[in-house]
């Protein structure tokens, strides 16, 4: 009998040198689809299902009920409204804040650069800590903050208990922790400033608060708004600081998109819902983002 | 070069594909006739544990038990919260092979039954092949035993043992025996009185409340079940609709409220957890401690505490029916669906809570188990108070579960916060107990099904 040998010179080496684009990247393309593409495609499928994650009980085909369900919802009214509230007044406050201080620090004065470092601690600092901390020293009863309140002879507040005091004591801890981000871009584009409408507005005359309003700010605006972007999506999607401070209590007055999508989905075991939740909020970042990168291509020097 | 870098990509793949099968040895399937310790000799099972006090207490004995069966135990131990995702993601994957897993019912049980994740261990404790003549079930305090019964969390399903508790705790209310002996206030047998004391103490003695207990919205929902179970009232109705806004739980909830701006730290005590509660009583701002039966293990650490001796032990008091009811907290071992060990792991189940472990972890541990003889044992009374001990036997008879029996266990205690907290900052409570009960409903998928 003749042996019929296999003519094809099959090597794993000439395979994987012809393949070698392939071969180098399948291990990320394997980990993007395992980790990034399955999830967002399983959470675009099971948004019109009921689930409650279980094998016994399997998904449950209910159309587009998830997303009337969202107009009916008070507490998704109520997360919208919070996260507004944050993003807007943090947004408002860190982007003010971080831009004065930043001219400040633009300005030569003794230890100018040991202020610097000093103030960008807070942002280096470990998140949740930070915010531990914070809830401490807010602690109605035997928080520092309360015992200088008193000292100064104002009434004590509530701070992350109270109703009315939940969200500004969060916007506050967040301000504090992420102005100097702001401080750090807005720095990096007034030391990249060019220095010759300057020198123009001298010979022209202009006082410090004109050159200010109509010459730095205004060449500045793109650097602002850059950093606003990212404070915006970050302030939109604020979690840790209202996770480790109040868990969106009382009476989930501090509860804000971010955290009602992760109670939904992974501790009320509304899978379903959640899903639809997540599409909204992605929509809502999404628009916001447009909006503000729009801002900013409008200006050029 | 080249050829160094693809010999790497290669082996990258093969590590990806390859990965080791463990072998595991089956105990041989002979005739069993009577009971015998080493009927599943050279068996291996695997334990999946949550880092605590008990896990620590049970690890340096399992030697003995492997000493005694000639079964091998591969313990895993995790912190709480990833151990519960670890399980949970076993179970859902249904791949992995467990055989034994700590589990607490009122948390996990409505979720495991609704699955049917729990393998049945009264066939096990039933068989007199499978179960020590010496293993006496009927020594177990009663309410431990109905936390892991499946018809209390699905009262129209099927009646099964879901598994066997390992630590028992209990409501307990502790008061300061000096301040009530100098201020001539007696030990409330009411809720009624215990708000007046309560209210004395605030008005008359300063830098003292009267009470501390937990106010912090969800998290307190398993302090105030103690004060709805002796109102009368309950999570769900007979039907299984949400209960939160009859009489009874406004009752408890308006209680709850009158304590805390009457008796208590005002509205602070929104803030209360359980480490605000023990640190003002242990530090001996207050008289009186709404709380669980353990942390008698603070209040008498001289290191952590200013009232070592001066707590006293007694029951909740009595609600306006007439009821005592506590809540019962308990951690049991089970035996998931997964387990291809099903016997095995029994024994182990069977040894770690049979007479002579459970009393050694509760004297030389202070694991408080379920088992009355453990509790009785004379030698207990050097380690606990009298009192705690009575008061403790006596709840963990007629203590009901700290969880509503339902799955969305977290959005009905998210609800129901709401209500604990508007109760404290004096607002509506009727209006916010029938808003409550509305999103329960619609929580629990009876919307409409319920009035």
């Amino acid at each position: 009998m003749v042996e019929r040998k296999t003519k094809t010179n099959f090597s794993i080496r000439g395979f994987l040198e012809k393949r070698a684009s392939f071969v180098m990247t399948a291990p990320a393309v394997t980990f993007m689809t395992i980790m990034i593409i399955f999830p967002i495609g399983f959470t675009l499928y099971i948004m019109f299902f009921r689930w409650s994650g279980g094998v016994t009980n399997p998904p449950k085909f209910i159309g587009l009920n998830n997303f009337l369900n969202l107009f009916k919802d008070a507490r998704f009214a109520n997360a919208l409204v919070v996260t507004l509230y944050i993003t807007a007044v943090g947004l408002l406050l860190q982007t003010v804040l971080g831009t004065a201080i930043a001219l400040l620090l633009n300005e030569s004065f003794v230890g100018r650069k040991i202020i610097r470092a000093f103030l960008l601690l807070p942002m280096m600092a470990t998140w949740v800590a930070t915010a531990l901390v914070w809830r401490w020293m807010m602690y109605p009863k035997l928080g520092v903050l309360n015992f200088f309140l008193e000292k100064v002879g104002l009434p004590r507040l509530l701070w992350l208990s109270g109703n009315a005091t939940v969200v500004p004591s969060i916007i506050m801890i967040d301000t504090w922790q992420w102005t100097p981000l702001i401080i750090v871009i807005v720095l990096a584009g007034l030391q990249s400033l060019p220095r010759e409408p300057y020198e123009s507005a001298k010979i022209d005359g202009a006082h410090g608060w004109q050159i200010l309003f109509r010459i730095t700010l205004p060449m500045l605006r793109p650097v602002i708004v850059t950093a606003m972007v990212l404070r915006t999506v970050d302030l939109i999607k604020t979690f840790d600081v209202i996770m480790s401070a109040s868990q969106g209590g009382p009476r989930f007055r501090s509860e804000n998109l971010n955290i009602y999508i992760y109670n939904t989905g992974l501790f009320y075991f509304r899978i379903g819902y959640s899903g639809a939740l997540l599409l909204v909020y992605f929509l809502i970042i999404l628009g916001v983002t447009y909006f503000l990168s729009r801002q900013r291509g409008e200006i050029s020097f | 070069m080249r050829r160094a870098v693809l010999l790497l990509v290669v082996a990258l793949l093969g590590s990806m594909v390859v990965f080791a099968g463990g072998q595991k040895p089956k105990a041989e399937a002979a005739e069993v006739t009577e009971f015998d310790w080493r009927n599943f000799e050279g068996t291996t099972i695997r334990i999946l544990a949550n880092r605590h006090p008990w896990t620590d207490a049970i690890e340096p004995l399992l030697p003995e038990f492997t000493a005694l069966t000639g079964i091998d135990v591969n313990l895993e131990v995790y912190p709480e919260d990833q151990f519960r995702s670890k399980r949970s993601v076993e179970m859902v994957s249904g791949v992995a092979e467990i055989d034994v897993t700590m589990l607490m019912p009122m948390q996990e049980g409505p979720r495991w039954i609704s699955e049917d994740w729990a393998v049945p261990v009264d066939q096990f404790l039933n068989d007199p092949l499978l179960t020590s003549p010496e293993y006496d079930k009927e020594d177990f305090l009663g309410a431990a035993l109905d936390s892991e019964t499946s018809t209390t969390y699905a009262p129209k399903g099927k009646k099964y043992l879901v598994g066997i508790p390992i630590t028992v705790e209990n409501q307990e209310l502790m008061y300061r025996k000096d301040v009530f002996e100098k201020y001539n206030l007696s030990v409330p047998k009411t809720v009624e009185e215990m708000y007046q004391t309560a209210k004395f103490v605030n008005e008359n003695i300063p830098g003292m409340v009267g009470i501390v207990m937990r106010g912090k919205g969800a998290a307190a929902t398993s302090q105030w079940s103690s004060m709805l179970y002796t109102y009368g009232g309950n999570w769900l109705d007979d039907n299984g609709c949400p209960s939160i806004n009859t009489p009874e739980a406004i009752g408890a909830f308006e209680m709850w409220g009158k304590l805390a701006r009457d008796g208590s730290v005002g509205q602070e005590l929104v803030a209360y957890h359980w480490y605000e509660t023990t640190t003002d009583f242990s530090q001996g701002r207050a008289a009186m401690h709404w709380g669980p039966c353990n942390f008698n293990a603070i209040y008498e650490d001289p290191e952590k505490s200013k009232v070592v001796g001066k707590v006293g032990y007694t029951r909740i008091p009595k609600g306006p029916t007439g009821l005592s009811i506590p809540y019962i907290g308990t951690w049991g071992l089970s035996i998931p669906y997964l387990s291809k060990n099903r016997e095995a792991a029994w024994y182990f189940i069977q040894w770690a809570t049979s007479q002579d472990i459970v009393k050694r972890l509760q004297l030389e541990h202070m694991i408080l188990g379920g088992r009355k003889s453990a509790w009785q044992d004379p030698q207990l009374e050097k380690y606990l108070p009298k009192d705690l001990i009575e008061s403790s036997m006596a709840s963990l008879e007629v203590a009901k579960p700290f969880n509503p029996p339902v799955i969305q266990i977290s959005e009905f205690r998210d609800i129901v916060g709401v209500v604990i907290v508007t109760a404290i900052q004096g607002g509506d409570v009727k209006a916010a107990a029938d808003e409550a009960n509305r999103l329960v409903a619609d929580a629990i998928g009876k919307s409409g099904e319920c009035p």
